[in-house]
């Protein structure tokens, strides 16, 4: 009985702090029992509107698992033919006739680059000429291309009979958010076309009619090897698979899985 | 005899005076100013009409977007706090939030549609060509859904559904908060390096958001008043200090949250975003983040807020304009910090920190985005003005 009237007795207290908008504990230094749980379902309601927009940035990640279907440095190729590229930097002699036989056979504009030669000098020993080095970059073609991933309209994507990175120029929006994502800087925004480009291997103007990236073809100095990893007799393949430990791809630790490969030698 | 010119059912009369209508042809001025240039760099391409470059694709453009994008959400968050979770103290500001959040998030879509090349195609592939791995196109989306909601709730407000006002208020929340963390998601792929990574940067956007929400609807109730030449109601002022007490404590997090980050960069393993951080520590960025960004952007207004003990009305004013400009600049400072380091530092040519400096058309558009938003608000106080005070819902 006595329970009963002290029940009674809260809720009829809880019932004038409603009427008075909650504001009677101001005169004293405790919450009322309903304030206290209009607190607390304040926060939890909250809570849960943080977390349903929580849980609806997760949605972009869910189809990402698809992507797992990439290959490490090396191992199974999940594109038939499974084009790539292997480059002996250390052969390089920073000529350019890779980058002008490129540029002009698609037309680039001096804005503009599909495929680049950095440089850094290297010290080798006192009283000696420090050494020139250059590293040929070009659109990796990645396994798990975050351009592909970030293109909020399918503009670029992974061609699935080849697995080389394709644009579709009538439907690039040009927000730029793959340029910026690119860990190479492989993409440029073409002001001609409205749309960004980059490096395909030659996929439209010589890959279809048989022939070699215009690259490979052009370098006097053998620097690039191109070939198809799912075919057995590849030279490119074998080479790779031979000197497995030697080869290298440019950052890693980005986690695209590339698909140019390079190697001393 | 003289006819009696008639009244929209919300529009406020007192407000059709010479000096709004001029301050709204300024702004609206300034808003056709920001859409020629933005009409111009389409036109001209924007790697010659904005300082970007294939290195440094963003910039001061896309940082608009990041600051009114994530303030829609904050004001959005500010009107259901008011009006759906019973934060009775900020019920008055519910309408005049609803509505900024709005005309903060067409702001945010001129300079959207001022970043990408061609609007039209994001408008048709967007829609036919989705891609659900995208953190662009659910960040569009829930953005989209968001002002939807924000419409809706505002209709149902002003036809006297509460409500229902209420419900399109909470999906509009979730889905806000779902915009801001993709938009998140994507600065932090973007930044190569970054500086904040994951969960660090949803929660400075978020805090960001609610600060940048509630700094705007103090600034604008405060205008409200000053423009109708009233003395604020005793409800509208605990709402505005309610707000600022929100604003404190956001800009406490993220002091908090700043410092955190900024020490622990530099201890530990080696953390690649050490040299993005040093470009805002003591690079060409320093001037923004040490005296824009922290002095003008938290500290300041800390200490206003702080001096009068969140009494005075005016310096909640100053506080929170010094806040919003803050804001701003650590948008600014976090899309261009993550660009200007060189993807390969160690070959040439690499020159240092790569360069961006906005350029006049890049400015004026960001400028006329501003004006939007001043004559959205404006407009909103003249014609729907009556909506934005606030009656006291019956039991």
């Amino acid at each position: 009985m006595l329970l009963q009237k002290k029940v009674q007795s809260v809720r009829g207290e809880e019932k004038a702090d409603g009427a008075t908008g909650g504001h009677k504990a101001d005169a004293g230094a405790t919450l009322s029992s309903c304030q206290r749980r209009a607190f607390l379902s304040l926060g939890l309601r909250l809570g849960a509107v943080c977390l349903g927009g929580g849980l609806l940035s997760l949605l972009p990640a869910g189809p990402a698992a698809a992507e797992t279907l990439g290959t490490g440095v090396l191992g199974s190729y999940p594109f038939k033919p499974h084009y790539a590229m292997l480059v002996y930097a250390d052969r390089c002699t920073g000529c350019g006739a890779c980058v002008r036989e490129c540029h002009s056979l698609h037309d680039v504009p001096s804005y503009g680059l599909r495929l680049q030669i950095l440089e850094r000098q290297r010290a080798v020993g006192d009283g000696m000429a420090a050494e020139l080095l250059h590293l040929p970059l070009l659109c990796n073609q990645c396994n798990r291309p975050p351009c592909v991933r970030t293109c909020p309209t399918r503009a670029l994507y992974k061609d699935p009979a080849s697995g080389i990175v394709l644009v579709d120029e009538s439907m690039c929006i040009g927000c730029r958010a793959c340029m910026s994502v690119c860990p190479y800087g492989a993409l440029y925004y073409r002001q001609e076309t409205r749309s960004v480009d980059k490096c395909d291997f030659c996929y439209r103007s010589r890959l279809n009619g048989g022939r070699q990236p215009a690259c490979a073809e052009v370098c006097p100095a053998e620097v690039f090897y191109f070939g198809d990893l799912a075919d057995e007799g590849s030279l490119v393949r074998n080479i790779l698979r031979q000197q497995e430990g030697a080869v290298t791809v440019v950052r890693p630790e980005r986690g695209t899985m590339p698909n140019v490969f390079y190697m001393k030698g | 005899m003289q006819q009696r010119k008639k009244y929209g059912v919300l529009e406020d009369p007192s407000l059709s005076t010479p000096v709004v209508k001029k301050a709204t042809l300024v702004s609206l001025g300034l808003m056709l100013v920001g859409i020629t240039a933005a009409a111009f760099a389409a036109m001209r391409g924007q790697q010659f009409a904005y300082g970007v470059s294939r290195e440094v694709p963003w910039g001061i453009v896309v940082a608009g977007f990041a600051f009114l994008a994530p303030m829609a959400t904050g004001l959005c968050l500010v009107a259901v706090l008011g009006r759906a979770f019973g934060v009775a103290a900020l019920a008055p500001l519910g309408g005049r939030a609803i509505y900024l959040s709005m005309v903060s998030f067409v702001a945010a879509v001129m300079l959207a549609c001022a970043t990408v090349d061609s609007p039209v195609n994001m408008l048709i592939f967007n829609a036919t060509s989705p891609n659900l791995t995208s953190n662009v196109w659910w960040m569009s989306t829930l953005y989209g859904i968001m002002t939807g909601c924000m419409l809706f709730a505002f209709a149902f407000l002003v036809g006297g559904s509460a409500q229902a006002a209420r419900n399109m208020g909470i999906v509009g929340a979730v889905a806000g908060i779902g915009a801001n963390n993709n938009l998140g998601a994507l600065l932090t792929v973007a930044a190569d390096p970054p500086i904040w990574y994951g969960v660090q940067l949803l929660v400075l956007l978020l805090a960001s958001a609610v600060l940048s929400g509630c700094a705007l609807i103090v600034v604008a109730s405060i205008a409200a008043y000053r423009l109708r030449q009233r003395r604020m109601d005793k409800d509208t002022t605990a709402a505005v200090h309610a707000a600022a007490t929100i604003m404190a404590l956001m800009l406490a997090v993220l002091l908090v949250v700043n410092v955190a980050r900024f020490t622990t960069i530099f201890t530990g393993e080696p953390d690649p975003g050490a040299v993005a951080a040093l470009a805002l520590l003591k690079g060409p960025l320093a001037f923004n983040f040490w005296f824009l960004e922290i002095g003008l952007g938290l500290l300041l207004p800390l200490v206003l807020l702080g001096i009068t003990r969140l009494r005075n009305t005016d310096f909640m004013g100053l506080a929170a304009v010094s806040a919003l400009f803050g804001c701003f600049v650590q948008r600014y400072d976090v899309i261009v910090a993550g660009r200007i380091v060189p993807r390969f530092a160690d070959w040439l040519p690499a020159p240092g920190y790569l360069h961006y400096r906005p350029s006049v058309v890049e400015l004026l558009v960001v400028l006329g985005s501003f004006g939007l938003l001043v004559a959205g608000f404006l407009v909103g106080e003249r014609f729907f003005g009556k909506a934005f005070f606030f009656r006291k819902e019956s039991p």
